[in-house]
């Protein structure tokens, strides 16, 4: 599904991913964690191909394609969904609108039909109740005076809709109370299926209580340092990421091998 | 300046007197146009061919003399070459239909597409086209349908030029009376040579039944250059009038100078929505009209409520401040306005509210955009007058640049002279969002399509405004307009 | 009227300038000061259809005598205001126009002269400066005639990577005498890394009529940071005059904290260039009127290099008759990204017959930028008065605590905190005494 070789990026010139190297099959779900600063959002941007995130050595090949060649709603229409660490707000521009435009570009790049704004009514209605979405939020501009945990259930929202192939999810944990990364998690869990692969980054353990994880992989300083099964979430839950500067990796590395 | 050269070519008013009847002006009038240049000959010549009253002609006369005395004004932020009032021919009758195309067959095929894109219906594409008169039935059918039903409910909706002579009057009692004919020097020009308008009328308690427009009027072709409207609402009524279509009009004309006058009287409102789509001019500047217009109206009575809303997307110059005179007490102004230049466009707009009355309310909603490099100001006053007591207005004119060479610019003027007054103005101007733009991109939206849509928002407060149709053909129009805007 | 002496004040002047014949200086300065002669014998003054003095009326200077040369103009009957700073920081006393020897010893790298000292060393900067000035046109009068008598002077430098510390300027005005128009100019030089607080305090006694036309230019090196503070408390007789410009160069900072808290007619003008990338100009404002008075600010912000800032916020309170003015423009231009403006006025209205006439321009030729501007005209928020009101406070009270605060926004701004308290102070005792309802402002218990 996804394989990124050697993946070196910059932001404003600014190395920031240095020789990254993660390989994601289909059905799984990987996350990964870091501390600050470690390059996650960075790796979700890229992969999205924002402005500004120049990749100056390495690959990422996208079910066999040169994902790096595409143009960012090219990328969308393969089926990459980045669900945003802060979405943005557009004022003026329906929640409903914007999301069944989106839908039928994506289904217009696939060959199939445009769906209209009745059936594309139906199919939201289904989804709205399993992120507890009220109907008002769909008639509010995108993202316009949502509260924090609205943009982040909207984020969820939208993948539940467009359904992607692989999807992103940049710290969608942050801001969030219990009850509201519950509802997010669940939202999460309902799309897990074969076809398709979830990029859980986060900084938290937390998150991965509720959407646990088949791979965890540790990036620090640009570079996947560890990676491991869930259990290494927890391990670094517990022992934080300092232990993984004070020399932990190596130690991590021969646990795992062990 | 040209007109000085004008005013000592004009010998005495007695001379003319003379002269005209020595020269038969009857036989002039069958002729179609004037030759060019401006002198009172020429005022009396559209006056007399328009077979008009003594006391217009003297009036257009009045405005002519005055005209000389007024210099064009060069305070607004556009780059104009001079133009040689001396050159322009001042009346073209419209042309007769063996010189129109004969069917859309004959029409421009780049035009024909436009309309397509734009959604303009079938039966109104050849009218726009300017196809025989005899060729566009429909539309014809529809306008005298209409013209019925207004009848009935005692409506008054026709040419300017039908008004004068059915309708002396009332024409007499309002014309000039927003709009002085010594307002400014285009106002001034437009007082002396205007061509034809409309004039709509609606008497004390009468909700017009229908959204007049200038879509369906009847004889409208080829009055642009020089267009005159009254509007009266007399007590307690209410009209919504559109002006103007989303579907480009050809037009020979380079220069514009059009007045609307709108009165309305103590409880009355006048909903007054314009859609200008003149050429614009190619994409490195050449050609496009030169618009410079004169809207105002005055809240008479008391209660009273005016509000324009323009979306201007064509003219390669726009020069263009629809206003309110908020006279009677408790009278309400609104201005909403979308301006959007691209290529080498250049809009000079915005609007006067002024604050006469006692508990008077304004809005203003402005959004520019500018694209390639076009240049966008907004240039507005707001004035509330020392007895205008508790008045209140809230200004917001926000501004959007797409591209490296457009320009954006905000010029409010604000005099506040009563401390009951509340007056607000916020502004912000900023290229267009490249993190909404990334937001939508990653959703799958293409960038052509991620730009209208956030342009599309971006108006989305003066789009409520307009009425229905005519909303969804603007939103199209400015799709139009901004094709080739994003690299 | 006198129909037997048609002769205007323009004529009169520039007779009376023509008259004062060649003053010291070198003869490039003395052919400018011909120029600008003519330049304003020709323009003659603005009047209300020249567009940067629409809402300025000239007739205040109808009562002035034609500009004043030479420096015997009875200064020693001028009485020095208290020193804003205390009394042993580096002080400068111009009386009636002239500038007051000896001049205080100045610090290690830096020098505090008098035009003619100044020009000696400096010539080729300030005659740079002097060159640069904007002669032409009518909206331009007063910069000529500044030019045109160019004679008394300060000039500052501050040496590469020298804290100056704080340089206090005290303009005065002798009580009674002619109605002089007097003409100072000052010239702050900075160099590369240097940092300078100059403060002006304009205080003088009640007087005849008097002008005072000051033009201050100021040249910023890279990384160079001015703070300039101005604090005007002048008789209501007082008509002022100044334009500020300030040439900044990258990183550079040039901060203004102005309190116009007196005088007749005022007019302030500033000009800022950022030709550096990076170079940041803040002004802020705060005028009180009462009475007829009148205050204009006019700031224009010229952004011609990438990644520069701005901002502009100014605040008036307006009782009387009085009549305030604010005209902020900031101008972004083509390649000039990542530029940032912010433009804020807020007025309160306090009396009938008072008039605030703002004007908050912006041209933008950038894609890259960010500006946003607001102004409001109003008066005070009747919830919040209420709100002091049930918390016990008397309605006159809470006026005067809400009207204070609202100033209190650009005392604020000044970092030393002992003379943003000061200053406060004279801010809270110059308000009108007419607030609505308020018949014992703090200026009628007085």
């Amino acid at each position: 599904m996804l394989e990124i070789r050697n993946l070196h990026a910059t932001v404003g010139g600014k190395p920031i991913l240095k020789g990254l190297d993660l390989k994601v099959d289909p059905g799984e779900v990987h996350a990964i964690m870091g501390p600050n600063g470690a390059g996650k959002s960075t790796l979700g941007n890229v992969i999205a191909g924002r402005e500004g995130y120049e990749v100056t050595a390495g690959e990422v090949i996208y079910n066999g394609k040169d994902l790096l060649e595409l143009e960012p709603e090219e990328r969308a229409c393969e089926g990459i969904f980045l669900a945003f660490q802060y979405p943005v707000e557009i004022p003026g521009v329906n929640n409903t609108y914007f999301l069944r435009a989106a839908l039928n570009a994506q289904r217009k790049y696939r060959g199939e039909p445009e769906l209209d704004s009745m059936q594309f009514l139906k199919l939201v209605r289904a989804k709205l109740e399993i992120l507890h979405i009220s109907d008002d939020l769909m008639h509010r501009a995108v993202n316009e005076g949502f509260s924090g945990g609205e943009k982040k259930r909207n984020e969820i929202f939208q993948m539940a809709v467009l359904e992607p192939r692989l999807a992103i999810l940049d710290e969608t944990d942050s801001g969030l109370d219990i009850d509201a990364l519950r509802i997010v998690a669940e939202g999460v869990n309902r799309q897990r299926s074969e076809k398709r692969s979830i990029i859980v980054v986060t900084h938290y353990q937390r998150l991965l209580d509720y959407i646990v994880p088949d791979r965890v992989h540790v990036l620090a300083d640009g570079k996947i340092a560890a990676s491991g099964g869930a259990e290494l979430a927890l391990k670094l839950e517990e022992q934080g990421y300092t232990w993984l500067e004070q020399g932990g990796i190596q130690a991590l590395d021969m646990e795992i091998r062990a | 300046m040209s007109n000085e050269q004008a005013s000592k070519e004009s010998p005495s008013v007695d001379h003319f007197v003379q002269q005209k009847y020595r020269h038969g002006f009857v036989t002039d009038i069958e002729s179609e146009t004037v030759p060019p240049g401006l002198n009172e000959d020429v005022v009396r010549w559209i006056s007399a061919r328009k077979k008009e009253p003594e006391w217009l002609l003297e009036w257009r006369l009045d405005a002519y003399r005055r005209w000389l005395d007024l210099t064009s004004p060069n305070w607004a932020h556009l780059k104009i070459e001079p133009i040689d009032f001396q050159a322009i021919s001042y009346f073209s009758a419209p042309k007769s239909d063996k010189d129109r195309p004969q069917s859309l067959d004959d029409v421009d095929p780049k035009l024909l597409e436009t309309y397509d894109k734009l959604g303009v219906p079938l039966h109104e594409r050849a009218r726009l086209a300017g196809v025989a008169v005899d060729a566009v039935f429909d539309s014809v059918s529809v306008g005298t349908t209409f013209r019925e039903e207004l009848k009935k409910a005692g409506v008054i909706f026709c040419s300017f030029s039908e008004a004068v002579h059915d309708y002396p009057e009332l024409v007499r009692k309002y014309l000039g009376t927003v709009v002085p004919t010594r307002d400014n020097f285009f106002a001034a020009l437009n007082s002396a040579v205007f061509s034809d308008g409309s004039f709509v009328f609606i008497p004390k308690g009468v909700r017009c039944p229908m959204e007049l427009s200038t879509y369906f009027r009847i004889n409208a072709a080829e009055t642009g250059q020089f267009e005159r409207t009254l509007i009266i609402a007399e007590d307690s009524s209410y009209v919504s009038y559109l002006e103007g279509c989303t579907a480009p009009m050809r037009d020979e004309n380079q220069l514009h100078a059009a007045v609307v006058e709108l009165v309305a009287l103590e409880d009355a409102e006048i909903k007054y929505s314009t859609v200008q789509n003149w050429y614009p001019g190619d994409e490195n500047g050449v050609g496009g009209i030169y618009n410079f217009v004169t809207k105002r109206g005055d809240c008479r009575g008391d209660r009273a409520k005016i509000s324009w809303t323009q979306v201007e997307t064509g003219s390669a110059i726009t020069w263009k401040y629809p206003s309110c005179i908020l006279r009677g007490e408790y009278s309400v102004g609104e201005f909403y306005s979308v301006a959007l230049t691209n290529n080498y466009q250049q809009a000079d707009t915005g609007t006067k509210m002024i604050h006469i009355g006692r508990n008077t309310r304004s809005k203003i909603i402005s959004k520019g955009i500018s694209a390639g490099h076009g240049q966008n100001a907004y240039r507005g006053l707001v004035r509330i007058a020392k007895k205008a007591e508790n008045s209140r207005n809230f200004t917001q004119c926000d501004s959007m640049l797409i591209g490296k060479g457009c320009g954006a610019h905000t010029f409010p003027y604000i005099e506040v002279g009563n401390p009951t007054a509340k007056v607000e103005h916020e502004a912000t101007t900023s290229r267009i969002g490249e993190d909404q733009l990334f937001y939508c991109l990653q959703r799958g939206i293409a960038e052509e399509d991620a730009v209208s849509m956030i342009v599309d928002g971006f108006c989305k407060q003066v789009f409520r405004e307009l009425p229905m149709e005519f909303a969804v053909e603007a939103k199209a129009l400015l799709e139009v307009s901004l094709e080739g805007a994003v690299g | 009227m006198n129909t037997s002496s048609p002769m205007t004040l323009v004529d009169r002047w520039s007779e009376s300038l023509r008259a004062a014949g060649p003053l010291p200086g070198p003869g490039w300065l003395q052919r400018l000061r011909e120029r600008a002669v003519s330049e304003f014998s020709e323009s003659g003054l603005p009047n209300r259809k020249t567009e940067s003095w629409k809402y300025t009326p000239v007739r205040a200077f109808e009562k002035l005598e034609p500009p004043a040369f030479g420096s015997d103009r009875g200064v020693q009957a001028v009485v020095r205001p208290q020193a804003l700073l205390d009394a042993d920081c580096t002080m400068v006393d111009i009386a009636n126009g002239v500038l007051a020897a000896p001049l205080p010893e100045a610090p290690n790298g830096v020098s505090i002269l008098a035009l003619a000292e100044g020009m000696q060393r400096y010539e080729i900067q300030l005659k740079r400066l002097i060159e640069k000035v904007d002669l032409e046109g009518s909206s331009n009068a007063f910069a000529a005639l500044n030019t045109a008598c160019l004679e008394q002077g300060l000039v500052v430098h501050v040496s590469e990577n020298v804290h100056a510390g704080a340089l206090l300027m005290r303009w005065a005005s002798s009580a009674g005498g002619a109605s002089q128009f007097q003409s100072f100019r000052v010239f702050l030089l900075l160099e590369a890394g240097a940092q300078l607080d100059f403060l002006e305090q304009y205080q003088s006694e009640e007087t005849a009529e008097k002008g005072l036309n000051v033009i201050i230019q100021a040249e910023l090196g890279h990384g160079a940071a001015l703070g300039h503070i101005r604090v005007q408390s002048e008789p209501e007789s007082m008509t002022l005059l100044t334009s500020t410009s300030i040439g900044q160069t990258a990183d550079s900072r040039y901060s203004y904290r102005g309190f116009d808290l007196g005088g007749g007619m005022v007019r302030h003008e500033f000009e800022a260039e950022l030709n550096g990338p990076r170079a940041f100009a803040d002004f802020s404002g705060a005028f009180v009127l009462d009475n007829k008075r009148h205050v204009d600010n006019h700031v224009s912000v010229d952004h011609a290099s990438p990644d520069c800032r701005s901002e502009q916020f100014f605040r008036g309170v307006l009782g009387g008759r009085s009549r305030g003015v604010f005209n902020g423009r900031a101008l972004i231009r083509t390649g000039a990204d990542g530029s940032s403006v912010r433009q804020s006025n807020a007025n309160l209205l306090l009396s009938e017959l008072a008039e605030m006439d703002t004007k908050p321009e912006l041209e933008i030729y950038a894609d890259e930028v960010e500006a946003s501007h607001g102004a409001t005209v109003g008066r005070l928020d009747e919830d919040a008065v209420f709100y002091l009101r049930t918390r016990g406070l008397g309605d006159d009270q809470a006026r005067r605590m809400l009207t204070s605060a609202f100033c209190r926004a650009v005392t604020e701004r000044i970092e030393d905190r002992a003379l943003a308290a000061k200053v406060a102070e004279m801010v809270d005792s110059a308000m009108p005494g007419g607030l609505p309802g308020n018949s014992a402002g703090p200026k009628a218990e007085s």
